[in-house]
Formats: structure tokens, sequence, C-alpha cells
């Protein structure tokens, strides 16, 4: 492992490796750090770019920019009290009190040194995890792994929160999308109507420049919201807070371990993983009166535990090809446009490529905690920035890169339609999670599943004999049932009471 | 009471059975395999058609209340719609007269908006000047990095 460790940090720490990972930590920063917009959606607006990269200099910049705009998000949280990604709802509620008494420097140095806490140790639990469950992967056939698919987004549909028949719609949409172009195990046109460029199916990154990029900035527009001034706001220097991570400890480590276990899980992350490490140290807490009035411990959690979900996502992403989220879709993709395939043989056939995505975050983190100490006085000039300047810039980037994908105007078209179908989605309450998860997933499924029945022995029932796949059918459909009746008894019991 | 009855949910699930019935229709009329055990090109389609149709029953049997869902003014719907007709004229653009042609007008006109939105107060000429300075300097660097660094090849289009 250490020669792999040793071998990534030469060609990640290179001149132009830094250059791109100091860039990509502040644009990171920035985008985080605006509220409307994210992390993923600067991610998704230059993954067409990668195409021409380096693979590792890609890979260091996609890194930067995901570490960077995760850190960022607690800033508009702290300063304006409006979360630049949903990831730091939680810190608004103690961090922004900071702010009103004129201290915000306490919450924002906790921010900065919380991406040390969370990130680095995330990062070695990730290095030996994801080597064990790619052993343990490489041993499983196509029924483990297709009850495996439909585990993940069983997950995402069950524990995302919203309507289950809502998130099934989105499944739906998704095979029925995916099932264009060819099919997998024949080749065979499959829902082509006679044109020629629905052969290759819809690009991914297409379809997520349109269901984020252009989507959001059209509703921006829409919505004209506009952001408070943070400009009357003043920082000093960062300080260590060393008294408060004494004090916090206990907070610190839990808030991590919640983190790193639900960043593990398929289509939670951060926005769950900050209101559970903030609602479990709340509950413990001895000031726990103080909690939503200017806690540090209510800062400390939330920030601890989004950033421990950074190594909890790479785990099964790196492992078994199974992205928890849509920004290891983008690590993913990034990767297989290099003709990089995640999953079990991965750690096998290019275990370079999994170590420079570690040393890369490994970095990031340390990149993004110096660009932060260093530039905490900066904080409120990033909220503002105007935006009629930044969003178009924003809108004709994105839309080149549909076009850039195979230089052709038809991968506007699929951005411009997937933008269309985002609204509806919306209109209609049907989230895009387990859409762009199914959809993600739904070639290999296919594959799997079919490839299963083909060559079981008992049919269709060996999904069900076999031990490991039994395990993940069980937990899947325990995930929906639960999120059926669970609901349902929480209806009933307000119903009662009311009565 | 046809008011309450065509909720958004119900509309949805006549979507939905729509869109399933046309696709399983289509599904049915692919070839079969010729693997022994392989049920098909089929099966997948078919999957996702009963998906839908059975959340399509759901909605209609026990659809869910409008008052949470995605609301716009009338004035929203509208800026939705000029929003939606630069995205479509990016492509038909694109199609017709290629990128180099099609991208600064929609850049010009997508900050023009902007700009108008949130300074509302600045003159007409000036704002016009602005976003013309903003195009030109915008549209130039975007052309350095993705032709000149990037080598991507940008191709013309039908007209010229």
């Amino acid at each position: 492992m250490w020669e792999f460790i040793l071998d990534a940090l030469q060609k990640v720490v290179t001149p132009l490796g830094i250059a791109y990972m100091i860039g990509g930590t502040m644009l990171g920063v920035l985008f985080g750090a605006l509220p409307g917009l994210s992390g993923g959606m600067v991610m998704t607006m230059l993954l067409p770019i990668t195409y021409k990269m380096d693979p590792i200099l890609a890979l260091e910049l996609f890194m930067a920019l995901h570490v960077g705009s995760s850190c960022g998000g607690a800033i508009g949280s702290i300063l304006l009290g409006i979360p630049g990604t949903s990831s730091s709802i939680a810190t608004s509620w103690d961090g922004y009190a900071f702010t009103k008494e004129g201290d915000p420097v306490r919450p924002l140095s906790v921010t900065v040194v919380s991406n040390l806490f969370g990130i680095i140790p995330g990062i070695i639990i990730a290095m030996f995890a994801a080597k064990a469950l790619a052993d343990l992967g490489v041993k499983l056939g196509p029924w483990e792994y297709a009850s495996m698919i439909f585990c993940a987004i069983a997950l995402v549909i069950g524990l995302e929160g919203s309507s289950l028949v809502k998130g099934f719609i989105g499944v739906g949409f998704a095979v029925i999308i995916a099932c264009v172009g060819v099919d997998p195990m024949l080749g065979r046109a499959r829902f082509t109507f006679g044109i020629t460029e629905f052969y290759d199916g819809f690009n991914v990154v297409n379809l997520m420049l349109g269901l984020f990029a252009a989507k959001i900035i059209m509703m921006e527009y829409v919505k004209q919201s506009k952001t408070g001034d943070a400009s009357k706001v003043k920082v000093d220097k960062f300080r260590w807070p060393g008294k408060d991570i004494k004090d916090n400890l206990f907070n610190i480590v839990s808030s991590f371990l919640i983190g790193a276990f639900i960043g593990f899980l398929p289509g939670l992350g951060g926005p769950t993983s900050s209101v559970v490490a903030y609602s479990t140290n709340k509950t413990l807490a001895k000031d726990k009166e103080k909690w939503g009035n200017g806690a540090i411990g209510g800062v400390w959690a939330p920030e601890v535990a989004t950033k421990g979900g950074i190594g909890g996502a790479m785990i099964p992403m790196i492992a078994l090809g199974i992205p928890g989220d849509v920004i290891m879709v983008q690590f993913m993709t990034v990767m297989a446009v290099h003709g990089v395939t995640a999953g079990p043989t991965l750690m096998m056939e290019r275990p370079d490529m999994v170590y420079i995505l570690y040393t890369a975050a490994l970095i990031g983190s340390i990149f993004v905690f110096l660009v932060q100490v260093f530039t905490m006085p900066l904080f409120p000039k990033f909220l503002s920035i105007p935006y009629h300047y930044l969003y178009p810039a924003i809108i004709i980037i994105s839309f080149l890169g549909a076009y850039m994908v195979k230089t052709n105007v038809f991968g506007i078209m699929v951005a411009v339609g997937a933008c269309i179908l985002g609204l509806v989605m919306d209109y209609f309450d049907i989230p895009i999670m387990p859409f762009i998860m199914t959809y993600i997933l739904a070639g290999l499924f296919e594959k799997y599943l079919r490839q299963g029945i083909n060559n079981a022995p008992n049919g269709i029932w060996t999904f069900v004999t076999r031990p490991v796949s039994a395990i993940f059918l069980v937990v899947g459909v325990a995930v929906l049932i639960l999120n059926t009746i669970l609901p349902a008894i929480k209806r009933a019991k307000a119903n009662k009471v009311k009565a | 009471m046809n008011k309450k009855f065509f909720c958004r949910d119900r509309v949805l699930a006549v979507i939905l059975l729509v869109i399933s019935g046309f696709f399983a229709v289509e599904a049915n009329m692919l070839p079969a395999s010729n693997l022994q055990r392989d049920p098909g090109p089929k099966i997948f389609p078919w999957i996702g058609c009963g998906i839908l149709a059975l959340c399509a029953i759901y909605l209609l049997v026990k659809p869910g209340p409008d008052s949470k869902r995605m609301k716009l003014s009338k004035e929203e719907w509208k800026r939705l719609g000029i929003m939606l007709a630069i995205y479509l004229f990016l492509a038909i653009g694109t199609l017709l007269f290629g990128v180099i042609v099609t991208f600064p007008i929609a850049l010009f006109i997508v900050s023009y908006l902007f700009s108008k939105s949130s300074r509302p107060d600045m003159p007409k000429m000036k704002r016009i000047i602005t976003t013309l300075i903003y195009t030109v300097c915008v549209s130039g660097a975007i052309y350095l990095i993705y032709v000149v660094a990037l080598d991507v090849r940008l191709k013309s289009g039908i007209l010229f």
C-alpha cells in the first residue's frame, strides 16, 4: 500500500498538479459558499473539459473542487444565515448567532479545522475499508451485483425522505430512458425510432448538465432570488480553536463516525449526516438549551459529519462501482472517460488511480485548510460576487460542455431536454436523485439481471437462494417496507391525537 | 368537483399511464433473445413500464395534496418561458449557425436579462454597453480556453 501512496504522491504533487488543486479548492470554496450554486454544479459544468485532460490532473481538479465546495458551504451559513449547500443547513442554526454577536471568526475557524478532523481520518478509513470490500466484491457473481444495485436504489428511494411513490416514478423514468440505445447483452437497437443519435443512448454528462446546471440557473432567473449583503460583516484573521477542540472532543469523534457511516450509504450524504450528528450531540450536550442560539458544539457536529462523509462515500464507488451520490457519479464518469471502470477489479487493475484519488483528497483537505486560513478576511467578498456576471457564464460553459461531449448539437438538445424533464419532475414533486442514480446503474443492473437469469441453475430463484444476494434483497425490501409503514404509523398517531 | 378530481397527482397518473402504455407496446415489438434462458431485451422496458403503471394507479386512487408543490406566479412562468426559449435558441441556433455565432448572442441575451433583474436602475444604453463588453470578454476567454488550449473543434452550422 505504501508504495502506491508514494507513487501517487509523486504523480499528484507536481507544479501543474498543485496549481490545479489550489485553483480547484478556491473555485470549490467559492461555489460552495454562494447560495444556490454548489460544488456539484461546478463539477458538472467542468465535466466535459476532463475529456481533453490528463486523467490524473482531472481527478486532482475534481477532488479539489469536491473538498473545497464541501468546506465552502458553511461560509454563507455563518455570515448570512443562508446555507451555501444543503449540507450546511444545520451549521446556520448556531453559526449565524455568532455573527450576530459580532464574532464570526470563531465558528468560521471551527469549520476550517473540521476539514482536517473530518476528511483525513475518513480517507484513511476508506483506504482500508475499500480494499476489504473490493476483495469481497471479486468473489461475487451477477446475482449478488444485481441484488446490490436493487438495494442501492431502494436505499436512495427509501432514505431520501420524499414520497416513496414519487421516488419509484423517478426510477421508472430512468429505466425507460436508459433503455434507449443498444441492448447490453445482444447489441440490438431499442427505442431508437430510426434516429441515428439514439443508438448511443443519452450521455449521462449531458443529462446532468441539463438537470443540474441549466435547470438551477433557469430557476434562479425565474425566482429572481437575491442573497443578503455580506459586505458589511467584518471578518478578522483565523484563530486556532484549541479550547473549542478540547471542550468538544466527544462531539467531534461521534460526529465523524456518524458522517463516515451515513456517507457510506447511498443517497444520503452530507444533508442527512449533518442533521443526525447535530441532533445526536444536542441530545447528549450539557448545554443543550444553548444549541440553536450560538453553541459552538452546534457548529462542530454538522461540519465534522459532512466532511467525514467524503471518505465514506468513496468506499462503495471504488470497491463496488456503486456511487453513493451525484458527486461520486461524476468521479466515475471522469474515470470512465479515460478507460478506468470503478468496481471490484479496479483495485487490482488500476490501484494507481485509486491511490491518486485518496492522495488528492488528503492533499486537497490540506490545501482547502490553508486557502481558508489565509483568505478568511475575504469571505464576505465571496458572497458579494455579482450574480449577473456569474450565471450567464455558467449557462454558456454548461451548454458548450454538452456540445463538447461528442462535438455535435445532439448533446445540447439532450441537455435542453433534460432541463425540461427536470422542470416537469419538480412540478410534479418527483425527486431527481433516484432518477439519476437509477439511470447510472440501469445498464449494469440489466446486464447482471439477465446474466444472472441466464447462468442460474434455479432460474430467478438463484437470486434468493444465494446468501449474499438474499441479504441485499432483504435489506432493500425492508427499507422500502419500513418507509411505507413508519409514515403510516406516524399519521395514524397524529390522527389519534387530533381526535 | 372536476377541479378537485384533476389535481396534480392525477394529471401525472394519466401521463404515466400513457407513457407506460406506449413503451410497453414498443417493447412488445422487440425481438426475443436467441440465448436459451435470457429473458431478452423486453424485460427491462417492461420493468420500467410496470413501475410507472403501478405508480399511476396508486396516484389515481390516493393523490397527494397540491399545497406543498412548486408554484409559480404569472411573471415567473413568463421568465421561465423566456429562459426556455433561449435554451432552445442555443440548440437550434448551433445547428443552423454554429457555435461561434450562436453562443455569444445567447450570452449577450442572458447577461442582459440577469443584469436587468439585478440592476434595475441602470440606464438602458449603459446596460447594453456593459453587457456587450462582458460578452466580448467572456466569449474571448472561453474561445481561448476551449479552442486554443483544449483544441476543441467547433463545427459551423448548416447555413454558415
